[in-house]
C-alpha cells in the first residue's frame, strides 16, 4: 500500500515541475535571441547606425571635399566606392549621408507613430461620431496617393531635416492611427476599462494608463517594421529633389546626382543602393523577429 | 512489442495491425500511435474512446492516408483494407478509395465544408468524382435525394455552408460521406461541435444510414453515452495505445483496465448521491515524453513496480475481450473488495 | 447588394469633394510666387502685381474656393495651365494612357510571377522553395523601385543596347523596362501574400475534408485550396493598383515618360496650381472608384462577403420598418 501511494505523490510532483515559470519578458528575450536571422538583422543595422555616427571618424575625406583632378574614378584602394564627378569621395558621403537617411526614417517614424497613437486613441476610445468624424478625414486624405501628398506637403513646408520629417510623417499617420483604433475598439469594452470608467477616471487617464498599455503592441510593431519603408520613401523624395538636395549626401540625393551620369559611368549608384537596401533589408528582418518574439500564440 | 491477436476470426474488413505514427517537428518528435492493433468485420460498428490527445484522430487520419506531408510519418504496421495494405499502395489507388469505399465525416461543419462553394457543388461533386460516367444532371439528382435522406430541402440546394444551422451543416458532411455508399464510414466525433439537443438528432440519422446500407463504422469519441447507443465494440485508447478492447457490454459491464475504469466512475451518476466527481488524477502524458513501461502507471491507483518498465502483456479476458495491463487478476480482486466495502 | 455597391458610389462625390478643398487649402498655404516663376526674374514688381491679378491669386480664399469648385463640379472644367497655357483636361487625357497603362501592366506582371512563387512557396512549406521564395521577396522588397528602374537601364538599356532608356517612341518596347521595375518591387509582396493565405488555407479542414473525399492533392491546391486562397490577392493587386498611381511620378521621371506623374511634379515645382489641383482630382478619383470596385469584385467571390453588403444596404430599410 505504501509503495503505492509514495508512486502517485512522486509522480504528482514531478507533473507540478514540468511547467516551468517563466515571465513574459523573460520568453521574449528568449525567443529574439535566438531568431538568428532577427540578430544579424538587429547587428547590421547597429552597424550601419555606428558608420553614420562615427562617420567623421571613419571616413577617408570630408563628404563636401571637391577634387576635380580625380572625378569619375573608378573604386580603388583610394576610393573603395570611386569618386563623383566633382571627385568627392562617395565612400564618405555615403557614410556621412546616413547621418540624414538615418535621421529621417527614424524622426519621421516616431513624429508618425506619437500621431498615430493621439489620433487613433481619440478615435477608438471616444467612438461614435467623433470616431466616424476621423475615420472620413482618413478616408478622405489616403485618397490622395501617398508621395504626391507627402511633396504637396513637403512643397509647402520647405526644405530641411525637419520639415522633411514632418512631411513624411503626415502620409504615415494614418494607417497606424486605424491600426491602433480597431485594437482600441476591442480594448475598450474589457471590464477593466468599465470599471475605470465606473470610478470616475478621468478620460485622459483611462486611455494612458488602461487603454494605451494593452493595445500599443501592434502599433509598435507595426512602427519598427514601417521604418524600413519610410527610409526607401524619404530617399525616394530626395531623388525627385524635394527635401534633403545636392550637394548633401543623402542617399536619395546621392541617386538624383548619379541620374545625369549614370548612363556612362554605372557604379555611381552602387554605394547608396547598397546602403539603401541593406538598412532596409536588416531593419525588416528585426522587425519581423521583433513581431514573432512578442506574438502570443506560437510557441516559446 | 509483441501483441498476440486474440480476435474473431471472421470477414476481416478492416485491420489495423502493429500501426505506430510520429509527428516530428524541428523541435522534438512525437509518438502519436504505438503499434496499435484492431480490426472490423463489415457492417459492424466500433467506438474508438479516449481523452483529447490520445492519438485517435490520428489513427482515422492514417487509414485514409490523410496526415499531414510535412511531420507525420508512418514508422511501422499495417493497415488491411479487404486486404490491401493501405499504408503502401500508390496514391493513385489511394484516391480512388478515399471518399468511395472508405470516407470520413469530420468534427467541426462550419469549418469542414467549403464556405465559397454551394452545397449542391460540394455533394454532386463528390459523386461525380467517383463516377466518371455520370452527367451533372444525374449527380444532381442524386444530389438531392441524398440530402434529402439527411433531412435537408431541395429547394435549399443552392445555398452555401454559411447559410445553414449547425445541425444542417453536419447533416450535409454525412450527406458527402455517405454519397458514394462506403463499405467504411469513419466519424471523428460527429457531435461534438454541437448543441447537446441536436446531438442525438443527427447520430441517430447517421446510424439509420449506415445500417440502411451496411456501412462499418469507426466512431471517434470521449463520449461514453454516445457509445452505448451506437456501437458494437470499443477500443479504449491511451498514449496512443489500445489499451482496452471488447464487445460494447463486455467493456461497459465489466471493464478491466484501471483507465476505462476510472473513464466511467468519473461519469456522474443521478442515482449515486455524491458531493464530488471522480475525476482521474493527473494528466495525460506529452506524447513526445510517454513514460516507460506501462503509459498509465503515473496516474493508476493500483500501480506497483512491476508496472513501471517492460513491454505490457495483452490478457484475453474471455470472449473478444482483452486488455493491456500487468496486474488484471490483482486489480480484479481489489475492486472485488473495494465494492463490497461500499456495500451497506 | 445593389443598395450598396450604388451608396458607396455615391459617397465618392463628397469624398471628392473634400480632397479638393484639402489639397486647395494646402497649395493656398504654398509658399512661393507663382508669378514670379513664370516671368521670371526680371519682371517689375507692377509686372508682377498685374499678373497676379491676372491669375486670380490676389482674391480672399474662399473666393477662389469657391470659383473653383463652381468651375469643377458645375461646368466640369480644370482651368489652364498657368505656364503652359494648355487645356488641363486635354492634358489630362492624352496623358492618363501612359500612367494607367503602366500600372496596370505591372500590377499584372507583378501577379503572374508572384502568385506562382506565393503558391510554390506554400505548397513546399519550410523546404527549399519555401526559403528561397521567401529570401527573394525580402531582398526584393527593400530595393526602392527607382533603384530597380536604374539597375535595370544599366543592363539592359545601355550594356545590351536591347530595350530603350527613355521615352515613348519604341511602342510597346518603351514599356516593358518600367513595368518590370514596378512589378519586382509589387511581385515580392504579392508573393508573399499568397505564401501567407494559401498556407492558412491549406491547414483549414475543409481541403482536408476534400482530400478525404477522394479529390487528388493537385485537384485538391488548384480547385479547391486556390481559389479560396486569391480572394484576398485580388484585393491586394487592387490596393497596389491604386497605390502605383502615385508610385508612377518617380518612374516617369527616370524613364521620361509623359504620363501624369511626369507632369504632376513638374507642376509641384513650377507652382502651375491648376495643374497640380487636376491632377490631385484626377488621381483621388481614380483611387476612390479603384476602391468601390475592389469591394465589388471582393463580394463577388466570397458569399460571406456579399451576404454581408447585402445586410448594410438593407440596414435603412430594416430601421424603418421599427
Amino acid at each position: 500500500m505504501n509503495n503505492k501511494q509514495s508512486i502517485i505523490a512522486e509522480n504528482a510532483d514531478s507533473d507540478a515541475d514540468t511547467t516551468q515559470k517563466m515571465t513574459s519578458a523573460k520568453v521574449f528575450w528568449n525567443r529574439i535571441l535566438h531568431n538568428r536571422l532577427a540578430m544579424f538583422g538587429g547587428i547590421v543595422f547597429l552597424l550601419i547606425v555606428l558608420l553614420s555616427v562615427f562617420a567623421n571618424f571613419i571616413a577617408p575625406y570630408e563628404y563636401m571635399a571637391i577634387d576635380p583632378a580625380n572625378k569619375f574614378m573608378m573604386p580603388c584602394a583610394e576610393h573603395l566606392f570611386g569618386t563623383d564627378q566633382y571627385g568627392r569621395d562617395i565612400f564618405s558621403r555615403v557614410i556621412y549621408g546616413g547621418r540624414w537617411s538615418l535621421t529621417l526614417g527614424l524622426v519621421t517614424t516616431i513624429i508618425s507613430t506619437i500621431g498615430a497613437i493621439i489620433v487613433g486613441s481619440i478615435a477608438g476610445y471616444f467612438g461614435g461620431t467623433v470616431d466616424a468624424v476621423i475615420m472620413r478625414i482618413i478616408d478622405v486624405i489616403q485618397c490622395v496617393p501617398g508621395i504626391l501628398l507627402t511633396i504637396i506637403i513637403a512643397t509647402m513646408l520647405g526644405s530641411g531635416l525637419l520639415n522633411t520629417c514632418l512631411a513624411l510623417s503626415f502620409g504615415a499617420i494614418w494607417g497606424g492611427a486605424r491600426l491602433l483604433r480597431g485594437q482600441i475598439l476591442t480594448v475598450r469594452n474589457q471590464e477593466y476599462v468599465e470599471a475605470a470608467r465606473a470610478t470616475n477616471v478621468k478620460p485622459f487617464r483611462i486611455i494612458i494608463r488602461y487603454v494605451l498599455p494593452n493595445s500599443i503592441q501592434p502599433l509598435i510593431i507595426n512602427a519598427c517594421m514601417s521604418i524600413g519603408g519610410t527610409i526607401m520613401s524619404a530617399s525616394g523624395l530626395s531623388f525627385l529633389g524635394i527635401g534633403i538636395q545636392p550637394p548633401l549626401p543623402e542617399w536619395g540625393a546621392m541617386l538624383n546626382d548619379s541620374l545625369s551620369s549614370f548612363r556612362h559611368y554605372p557604379y555611381l549608384m552602387v554605394a547608396p543602393l547598397i546602403f539603401i537596401s541593406l538598412t532596409v533589408l536588416s531593419i525588416s528582418l528585426f522587425g519581423d523577429g521583433l513581431r514573432d518574439a512578442l506574438d502570443p500564440r506560437m510557441n516559446a | 512489442m509483441e501483441q498476440t491477436c486474440v480476435y474473431q476470426k471472421g470477414e476481416d474488413l478492416l485491420k489495423v495491425e502493429d500501426l505506430s505514427i510520429e509527428y516530428t517537428s524541428s523541435k522534438k518528435i512525437v509518438h502519436a500511435t504505438n503499434h496499435v492493433l484492431f480490426a472490423l468485420r463489415r457492417g459492424e460498428s466500433m467506438a474508438l474512446v479516449g481523452e483529447s490527445g490520445c492519438g485517435k484522430s490520428t489513427i482515422a487520419k492514417a487509414i485514409l492516408r490523410i496526415l499531414p506531408d510535412y511531420g507525420a510519418r508512418i514508422t511501422g504496421g499495417k493497415i488491411l483494407f479487404d486486404g490491401e495494405d493501405l499504408v503502401t499502395i500508390p496514391e493513385k489507388e489511394m484516391d480512388k478509395i478515399r471518399g468511395k469505399r472508405i470516407s470520413m465525416v469530420f468534427q467541426d461543419p462550419m469549418t469542414a465544408l467549403n464556405p465559397v462553394k454551394k452545397i449542391v457543388t460540394q455533394v454532386s461533386g463528390v459523386i461525380r468524382l467517383h463516377h466518371p460516367g455520370m452527367s451533372r444532371k444525374e449527380s444532381v439528382q442524386e444530389t438531392i435525394r441524398m440530402l434529402g435522406s439527411v433531412g435537408i430541402n431541395p429547394n435549399r440546394i443552392n445555398d452555401y455552408p454559411y447559410q445553414f444551422s449547425g445541425g444542417m451543416q453536419q447533416r450535409v458532411v454525412i450527406a458527402i460521406g455517405l454519397a458514394c455508399n462506403p463499405e467504411l464510414l469513419l466519424a471523428d466525433e460527429p457531435t461534438t461541435a454541437l448543441d447537446v439537443t441536436i446531438q442525438s438528432q443527427v447520430l441517430d440519422m447517421m446510424m439509420d444510414l449506415i445500417h440502411e446500407r451496411n456501412t462499418a463504422m469507426l466512431l471517434i469519441t470521449h463520449n461514453f453515452g454516445i457509445v452505448a447507443e451506437t456501437c458494437d465494440y470499443v477500443g479504449v485508447v491511451y498514449g496512443g495505445e489500445i489499451v482496452e478492447y471488447g464487445t460494447k457490454r463486455e467493456v461497459l459491464k465489466s471493464p478491466a483496465h484501471p483507465y476505462t475504469m476510472g473513464l466511467l466512475d468519473a461519469i456522474p451518476d443521478v442515482a449515486k448521491d455524491s458531493d464530488r466527481l471522480q475525476p482521474i488524477p493527473g494528466i495525460m502524458p506529452e506524447p513526445s515524453n510517454l513514460p516507460a513501461g506501462c503509459k498509465f502507471h503515473t496516474r493508476c491507483k493500483y500501480a506497483t513496480e512491476v508496472c513501471m518498465s517492460g513491454d505490457v502483456p495483452v490478457v484475453g479476458l474471455g470472449g473478444q475481450h482483452i486488455c493491456q495491463c500487468h496486474r488484471i487478476k490483482e486489480i480484479q480482486a481489489e475492486r472485488k473488495r473495494e465494492e463490497e466495502v461500499e456495500k451497506p | 447588394m445593389v443598395r450598396y455597391v450604388i451608396r458607396r458610389l455615391l459617397l465618392v462625390i463628397p469624398t471628392v469633394l473634400i480632397v479638393v478643398v484639402f489639397v486647395f487649402t494646402l497649395l493656398y498655404l504654398t509658399p512661393g510666387d507663382p508669378a514670379k516663376q513664370i516671368l521670371g526674374d526680371t519682371a517689375t514688381e507692377a509686372e508682377l502685381a498685374g499678373y497676379r491679378e491676372y491669375l486670380g491669386i490676389n482674391r480672399p480664399y474662399l473666393v477662389q474656393l469657391g470659383d473653383y469648385l463652381y468651375k469643377f463640379f458645375i461646368k466640369f472644367d480644370l482651368g489652364e495651365s498657368w505656364i503652359y497655357k494648355t487645356n488641363i483636361s486635354d492634358e489630362l487625357a492624352n496623358r492618363l494612357p501612359y500612367t494607367i497603362g503602366i500600372c496596370i501592366y505591372s500590377v499584372a506582371i507583378g501577379g503572374i510571377i508572384g502568385i506562382p512563387l506565393g503558391v510554390w512557396a506554400a505548397v513546399n512549406q519550410d523546404r527549399g522553395p519555401d526559403k528561397f521564395v521567401l529570401v527573394l521577396s525580402s531582398i526584393m522588397q527593400c530595393v526602392p523601385s527607382f533603384c530597380i528602374a536604374m539597375v535595370l537601364i544599366v543592363v539592359f538599356s545601355l550594356k545590351l543596347n536591347w530595350l530603350p532608356a527613355y521615352g515613348v517612341k519604341a511602342g510597346i518596347r518603351s514599356f516593358i523596362l518600367p513595368c518590370i521595375a514596378v512589378a519586382a518591387g509589387s511581385f515580392a509582396g504579392m508573393a508573399r501574400q499568397m505564401r501567407s493565405s494559401m498556407l492558412e488555407v491549406l491547414r483549414s479542414d475543409y481541403v482536408t475534408a476534400a482530400r478525404a473525399q477522394g479529390y487528388s492533392k493537385w485537384s485538391v491546391y488548384f480547385k479547391h485550396a486556390l481559389p479560396n486562397a486569391m480572394i484576398p490577392i485580388v484585393t491586394m493587386m487592387g490596393t497596389q493598383l491604386a497605390a502605383g498611381l502615385g508610385g508612377t511620378m518617380i518612374l516617369e521621371t527616370i524613364f521620361s515618360i509623359p504620363g501624369v506623374g511626369l507632369y504632376v511634379s513638374g507642376s509641384i515645382t513650377k507652382r502651375d496650381f491648376p495643374a497640380v489641383m487636376g491632377c490631385v482630382l484626377f488621381l483621388s478619383v481614380t483611387f476612390c472608384l479603384a476602391m468601390v470596385l475592389i469591394d465589388i469584385l471582393y463580394a463577388a467571390l466570397d458569399p460571406r462577403i456579399k451576404a454581408q453588403y447585402a445586410i448594410k444596404g438593407k440596414r435603412k430599410r430594416r430601421h424603418s420598418a421599427v
